[in-house]
């Protein structure tokens, strides 16, 4: 590690310490738990509820919801953008209608969802998906405004058909706009987690955290507001660790 | 008959009429097979568009290329490009690979294609840098993985778009003499393209002056049957130089007027 980026890290710990030191004060002294539970406080109920698997419970749902939610989104959203970007016709067909789902929002669906789907996991995924496909999408298409004349000049000079130039060149140009997409819509697909899960859920963090607040415990509600933060922490994580790994040839900027 | 021959080749961007761009205008242009002939003029003179057009980027507006007899069509591997700049070449390919690329879309297989791409790398001096990206080499090298790439084609014509235009003027120099040495006794037929007057004599058999735009054709042609490798210090260099500097001279100053008229 260099000096500077060991330098960065001390700063960083520095300020997480005394932002929970100064919270635990708080915690203890000017409020009650029921208002704001210090960290020590929260810590004591995530091992309790650990113990008991519940908060397990809550966490592998909400994993397992977003992950089926951002493959398939993922999927589609990438196999959309890249049949738009291709064939001009088709996108100009499909546009309006893809500008006009974009401003409605994922959780405005919630109850037509739940109409079609029930309370089951599958209204969950579907939104999920709905929220990662148009990110993926737009920025997959955002990627075929990058001008590639030389590139497939060349590609047509050295024998390349149409098909051949959009696979081995094409693609691989727009595989780190594929990944950027990918990484927003991981973001926005907590947003519509946790709302889904506080409206229409049994179990999960976004349950937890509402919950928690009819059975009057806020140290329930902080296990899964901080939840959500670690989870998506991990997730950010390891998406960048396996795209840097997996995309090694393309750089994708982290 | 030449081998590759232009006749009567106009090239205009937008509908025929008053509010065409006029680019090429009666362009006639005629190589023999094996000739080193370098197109050379003032910037926007359109001697880009006449390498895009036999590459088949582009279509004449009127008149035909032929080469061999047959008219030009798609582009394809019996014309070669060695494009400006590096914005061709494939990031995500090391240098091998992107050596590699024409004869993997031609199915060439892989030990095959590894032998001849490893050939054409250290010929070009990229021998210990196969497995770099071009990212990760200099401009001068980045050229040179163009060069191999392109020759590794054994294609009967190249078409060099102003290589080294981005280059140092030491790079530049370098990469010129490796550029004789490498095309001499091939027997391939190239169109280069450049605005450097030494350049053009370096390299040429032929030289064609074009016209300052609009409109533009080939207003000259000076034939150089200097010994390879020609010496930038000798007599007969700077002689060549000042008969082709007087020519287009007189072009670059038509564009220089217009531009501070405007």
């Amino acid at each position: 590690m260099t000096t500077a980026s060991r330098q960065s890290l001390l700063r960083s710990a520095f300020a997480v310490i005394a932002l929970l030191t100064a919270w635990e004060i708080a915690g203890r002294t000017i409020f009650i738990p029921a208002v704001l539970p210090a960290p020590s406080v929260i810590l004591g109920e995530t091992w309790t509820r650990t113990l008991s698997g519940l908060l397990v419970l809550d966490v592998a749902m909400s994993a397992s919801r977003i992950l089926v939610g951002f493959l398939a989104g993922s999927l589609l959203g990438a196999v959309l953008g890249l049949l738009f970007g291709a064939l001009e016709p088709v996108r100009r067909a499909f546009e309006p209608i893809v500008q006009f789902f974009r401003f409605i929002p994922p959780i405005a669906w919630l109850t037509p969802v739940l109409i079609w789907f029930g309370i089951g996991e599958m209204g969950k995924w579907v939104l999920i998906t709905y929220t990662t496909t148009f990110m993926v999408l737009l920025n997959t298409l955002a990627g075929f405004a990058e001008p590639l004349r030389d590139r497939m000049r060349a590609a047509r000079v050295f024998g390349a058909g149409p098909w051949r130039a959009f696979w081995h060149v094409r693609l691989p140009a727009t595989v780190p706009w594929i990944v950027g997409g990918m990484r927003i819509g991981m973001g926005n697909s907590f947003q519509t987690l946790i709302v889904a899960e506080m409206l229409a859920s049994n179990e999960g963090l976004g349950h937890l955290i509402l919950n928690s607040r009819i059975q009057l415990s806020t140290e329930g509600m902080f296990v899964g507001i901080l939840g959500i933060a670690v989870l998506g922490i991990a997730a950010d994580f390891g998406f960048r660790a396996l795209t840097r790994r997996v995309f090694s040839r393309h750089r994708l900027g982290w | 008959m030449g081998f590759i021959r232009f006749s009567g080749v106009d090239f205009h961007y937008g509908p025929a009429g008053s509010s065409a761009v006029s680019i090429l205008k009666g362009l006639e242009l005629e190589l023999a097979q094996g000739e080193f002939y370098v197109l050379l003029g003032p910037s926007g003179c359109g001697k880009t568009t006449a390498l895009n057009l036999l590459a088949g980027f582009e279509r004449p507006s009127a008149g035909t290329i032929v080469m061999e007899g047959h008219a030009i069509g798609e582009p394809g591997m019996d014309r070669v490009v060695i494009f400006q700049g590096d914005d061709s070449l494939y990031p995500w390919l090391t240098a091998q690979e992107n050596v590699e690329f024409p004869l993997r879309m031609t199915g060439v297989g892989a030990a095959e294609r590894r032998r001849r791409a490893a050939t054409w790398l250290s010929r070009v001096g990229l021998a210990n840098h196969g497995q770099k990206f071009p990212h990760q080499l200099s401009g001068g090298m980045k050229q040179r993985i163009q060069i191999a790439r392109a020759l590794v084609c054994d294609a009967p014509v190249l078409l060099m778009d102003e290589p080294f235009g981005a280059l140092d003027a030491q790079t530049r120099t370098i990469l010129q003499d490796e550029l004789v040495s490498i095309c001499n006794g091939s027997g391939a037929t190239v169109l280069f393209i450049t605005h450097d007057i030494a350049e053009a004599i370096i390299l040429a058999d032929r030289i064609g002056v074009m016209r300052a735009g609009p409109g533009s054709a080939v207003k000259d042609e000076f034939a150089l049957d200097l010994p390879r490798p020609r010496n930038r210090g000798s007599v007969e260099f700077a002689a060549a130089y000042d008969r082709i500097q007087r020519v287009l001279g007189e072009e670059v100053r038509k564009v220089v007027t217009r531009e501070a008229a405007a």
